[in-house]
């Protein structure tokens, strides 16, 4: 699966948690969180345990911790499926 | 090291169903806080919000930290919360419009030792139907810090931001003698007030629910 690909779907993943439509639609590696999705912080956690459900992997704290924008979960994604392998 | 740090959840929002599944509670809790749960009984506090309890508390202390290391990173489970204790005096059924409060007694509140990078926080939390709301300083006395809540109408960022905004600005105006007074954020992203850079300040928003701390030196 290609970066590309999981952008496009961590946007479905996203859509409950923010309310900035026009922001999530134009997404790219460097979009913030917070910052430009306006997720609020209590949603963070429901944001990693629906991509351990999307993908069937784990994501344990160390990872967790690096997750801040698009691209940083997209990384976390995928280093934990190639882990699957 | 001078700050605040606070946090709000609106319990409305919250998910209990799977708050309460282990594969969502222990990306908050760690194992030496779960076992506090069922050790210290605290009455009327569901497991439920025991998380958030939590939660928030932790959120503030990152708050706290973050202002003096932009680079961090939250991590609850980094974040150990040693020691909880319950309120004394009975909670308000719940907020309707805006509550605002001044040092934070123990008795009207959950306090919390925390455990973060060989540092000592300590965290003054309230609890009742709708929200959680924690205050988080690096003293166990909280004589110099302000707090407030506001329900609002609208859950809009846009609206939440420029509420808390005028919520801490009409506190300020009351207890500081300066005119035209301003808060702006740090290039790190934090609020302060422009004429007083030594005024600290924390916001936070939930849904309909905006919250200040202030810290006065």
């Amino acid at each position: 699966m290609s970066r590309q690909e999981i952008l496009e779907e961590l946007k479905t993943v996203l859509a409950p948690y923010t309310m900035d439509k026009q922001v999530l639609s134009n997404m790219t590696d460097d979009t913030e969180f917070i910052r430009d999705l306006k997720i609020n912080s209590a949603n963070l956690i429901d944001i990693i345990i629906d991509a351990e459900d999307k993908y069937d992997i784990e994501i344990d704290a160390d990872s967790a911790e690096k997750i801040h924008n698009a691209g940083s979960c997209i990384d976390v994604i995928m280093d934990k499926m190639k882990e699957k392998i | 090291m001078t700050s605040t740090g606070n946090d709000i959840v609106a319990l409305q929002l919250i998910n209990t169903e799977r708050t309460l599944k282990k594969s969502f509670y222990s990306k908050i809790l760690c194992s030496e806080e779960i076992a506090l749960y069922t050790q210290i009984n605290l009455p009327g506090l569901s497991f439920e919000n025991y998380v958030w309890l939590l939660w928030s508390v932790k959120e503030s202390v990152y708050k706290f930290c973050k202002r003096h290391n932009p680079r961090l990173r939250f991590s609850p489970t980094r974040i150990k919360i040693q020691e909880v204790s319950f309120p004394v005096t009975q909670q308000d059924a719940g907020v309707n419009t805006t509550q605002e409060g001044f040092s934070f007694l123990k008795e009207d509140a959950y306090c919390c030792q925390v455990s973060f990078n060989a540092k000592t926080y300590y965290g003054r939390s309230f609890i009742n139907d709708e929200l959680i709301f924690s205050v988080v300083n690096n003293e166990n006395d909280f004589q110099d810090i302000y707090w407030g809540i506001q329900h609002i109408q609208d859950d809009r960022y846009v609206t939440q931001a420029k509420a808390v905004r005028s919520l801490a600005l009409d506190k300020l105006r009351k207890i500081v003698s300066s005119n035209n007074l301003l808060i702006a954020k740090t290039t790190t992203g934090y609020p302060e007030v422009v004429q007083n850079p030594h005024i600290k300040l924390s916001f936070a928003h939930h849904g309909k629910f905006v919250a200040y701390s202030l810290r006065l030196n």
